[in-house]
């Protein structure tokens, strides 16, 4: 075993950690959110439903009204408007869970459909 | 009438003279430039997470990362809950685990270097040593063999961190992460107490057992760490001891800031090294300490 300048050791440390990703960032693989642009009209299902999307995109992405969205949240009255993001609802509705509310709202979609 | 010299206390600065330095004026060099090269480091890395931080938490459109988003111990947290249960962490970014890849290269190379060089939760843990110095309070030191004891805690954390996230397929430990409590800045842009206080109470708790012993949450408790703990034997690139060479000084046990006994090294440093070199620098003879390679090295011959 060769002794090595000392300071190889955290040389190394560093351009490893941060060339990897630096790596993963110059090859588009470093994604920091699952925000992202969704085009009006795209039609969405009830997975594709995101933390910061507010609940008039979920509506409008699923083709529901979105007073239907906002009664489903169980929110005080006023205390949400289709301008609230999913994950501001969580402060505003102990317990609530964005997991529960998709399959609640699929179950919903798929009530509608059979009817 | 001349007065006699003052003989050299060991604590005495020898004289400096303008040309050629003493052993101990090139030790006392070497620790000043390591220290001037590992808090700058760390200052920098920190300030990088900081200002994430303040983005994500003025500039919401900005898509500016928050800071769970740069921390790899979300993605030993989804691997584990994605082996076991086959479910992903709802939450959970992408870069998590590209950072988590990242830091996995970096320790299978240099050791934990990560954690004495990178780490921003070390950084300020260092910090608070730093104010315990100037304030001029006194160390605590952990007996040896509640020290031993108290090491396993590391693992304990990461054992109930892991069996709650895959019970619950949630970032369970979030809620009380003082790395993510502290530098998220939601104490700062969004204090709300009535959520708050469990995470609030842990991190009070870890500085100030931090600021009782150096590193405590390193030492002690950090999930992540006992994970690197582990990979660390199989790091390329480690601290040596050799014994033949090493005179048994102990000058390299003090400065260490997570507490091991290096100068009882058989051969390669604790895996609990966390490559400050700190213990490096201070070592007086030449070749007892070294950083060094586990596979053969080529030099070029003169």
């Amino acid at each position: 075993m060769k002794p090595l300048r000392r300071f190889v050791m955290p040389a190394m440390a560093l351009a490893l950690f941060f060339g990897t990703i630096g790596v993963s960032q110059a090859t588009g693989s470093w994604v920091t959110s699952g925000r992202q642009q969704v085009a009006a009209g795209t039609p969405l299902g009830t997975a594709d439903l995101k933390g910061w999307m507010t609940l008039e995109q979920a509506a409008e992405g699923l083709g529901m009204p979105v007073a239907d969205l906002i009664g489903m949240v169980g929110a005080p009255a006023d205390a949400v408007t289709g301008a609230t993001a999913f994950k501001e609802i969580e402060a505003i509705v102990p317990g609530f869970s964005l997991t529960t509310f998709r399959a609640a709202v699929q179950a919903r979609l798929d009530a509608r459909s059979k009817g | 009438m001349s007065r006699p010299t003052p003989l050299p206390t060991p604590r005495s600065r020898p004289p400096r003279s303008p040309g050629k330095l003493t052993a101990y004026q090139r030790r006392l060099k070497a620790i000043g430039a390591l220290h001037h090269r590992r808090y700058a480091v760390q200052l920098a890395v920190a300030a990088l997470v900081v200002v994430a931080a303040v983005r994500h938490q003025r500039e919401s459109s900005s898509g500016a990362p928050s800071v769970d988003a740069l921390c790899p111990f979300g993605a030993v947290e989804s691997l584990w809950t994605w082996l076991t249960t086959d479910h992903l962490l709802p939450k959970i970014h992408p870069s998590t685990m590209i950072v988590g890849l990242a830091l996995l290269i970096s320790v299978l190379v240099a050791g934990n270097a990560f954690c004495g060089w990178i780490c921003p939760f070390g950084t300020v843990q260092d910090l608070l040593h730093r104010v315990k110095r100037a304030l001029h309070l006194p160390d605590v030191t952990v007996p040896a063999r509640l020290d031993r004891a108290l090491r396993y805690g590391r693992f304990v954390t990461l054992a109930i961190i892991l069996g709650l996230s895959a019970t619950t397929v949630t970032l369970w430990f979030s809620g009380f992460d003082p790395y993510l409590t502290l530098f998220s800045l939601h104490w700062l842009f969004a204090p709300d107490l009535a959520t708050m206080w469990p995470a609030l109470v842990v991190l009070a708790v870890v500085l100030g057992a931090s600021l009782l012993v150096e590193r405590a949450w390193c030492r002690y408790l950090c999930p992540l760490g006992g994970v690197l703990s582990v990979l660390g034997h199989l790091s390329i690139v480690r601290i040596r001891r050799s014994p033949t060479a090493c005179t048994g000084c102990n000058l390299c046990v003090k400065p260490c800031p997570v507490g091991i006994d290096v100068a009882a090294a058989a051969s390669a440093v604790s895996t609990d090294c966390i490559g400050c070199l700190e213990c490096v620098a201070s070592c007086p003879k030449g070749g007892a300490l070294v950083v060094s390679a586990a596979i053969p090295v080529r030099r070029r011959s003169a």
